[in-house]
């Protein structure tokens, strides 16, 4: 008569029973919370995934909306009359924007110092130091390539 | 003055980039550079409508596609040394833009936030003005 072995759970002081008794108390139970932690971090994350995406794309909507709004007042106060974005033949969108832009920036040659920190931060030197960069750079190519993006359409506030 | 001039850039950017990592738009360029655009547009416009700049003002709008590059430099020279002696406001106005801007951008962005999330920009707002 022979003692089947294999069919007999090892007791505790065998290494196979140490295992178990291992995995009952430590493993498992830390397995089981692991997979609730991580479905709750992936339902948080679905969350806030969603949140962010909606958020994201609104948002840049929103500061587009903003701009616009401060474009067009700014534009007035210059007694520049500016269309409405698709109410107008392409060319005079485009005329529209590029001169009340460019207006914009001519008065920023005064005020470039400002100017540059507002757009770029504070860059190393003197503010004097990098309005002279900008001087190049902000009154001519942003405003005349945000004006063409938002004008053709490819930029949408 | 440039110093105070640094440190408010340093502070309106710090807003700017706090209110958009909220909503976890840190990298989000073309939104930041709205953002910025709309607060230097509005910080221009403060300028101009500032008694003090109107004279420099009368004379740079008067200025037209005729003028000599030698009479556009001497206007320009100008204005800068003008606005040299009379920046004093400058960081206040440009602390007040940024605030301004944001309030809107967030009135904008209102309507499709959770009532939580809005209130959360709302006091982040609030806490960044102290930066």
């Amino acid at each position: 008569m022979t003692e089947n072995l294999g069919n007999r759970e090892p007791g505790p002081s065998s290494l196979k029973g140490f295992l178990r008794v291992m995995r009952d108390t430590l493993f498992k139970p830390q397995v089981e919370a692991t997979q609730k932690g991580a479905k709750w971090v992936a339902k948080e994350s679905v969350g806030f995934v969603k949140e962010t995406l909606i958020t994201s794309g609104e948002a840049f909507a929103a500061s587009g909306r903003v701009l616009t709004k401060d474009i067009q007042e700014f534009a007035d106060s210059l007694g520049i009359h500016l269309f409405e974005q698709g109410s107008a033949p392409k060319h005079e969108r485009i005329a529209g924007v590029v001169v009340s832009l460019t207006m914009a920036s001519f008065l920023s040659l005064l005020y470039l110092p400002i100017a540059s920190g507002v757009l770029h931060g504070p860059a190393a030197g003197s503010p004097e130091a990098y309005a002279v960069a900008s001087l190049l750079t902000l009154p001519t190519s942003l405003p005349l390539v945000e004006a063409y993006r938002y004008a053709m359409g490819r930029k949408r506030f | 003055m440039n110093n105070l001039l640094d440190q408010t850039y340093s502070r309106c950017n710090k807003m700017i980039f706090t209110i958009l990592s909220s909503i976890g738009m840190s990298e989000a360029d073309d939104t930041k550079n709205n953002l910025f655009l709309s607060t230097y547009i509005r910080f221009i416009k403060e300028v101009y409508k500032s008694p003090e700049n109107k004279e420099l003002l009368d004379k740079i709008t008067a200025l037209n596609e005729n003028v000599s590059f030698e009479d556009f430099e001497k206007v320009i020279n100008e204005g800068k040394i003008h606005l040299k002696q009379n920046s004093l406001s400058f960081p206040d106005v440009l602390k007040k833009s940024t605030i301004s801007v944001l309030q809107d951008f967030i009135t904008e962005l209102e309507p499709k936030l959770t009532l939580e999330k809005a209130a959360e920009l709302r006091k982040l707002l609030d806490n960044v003005q102290h930066i």
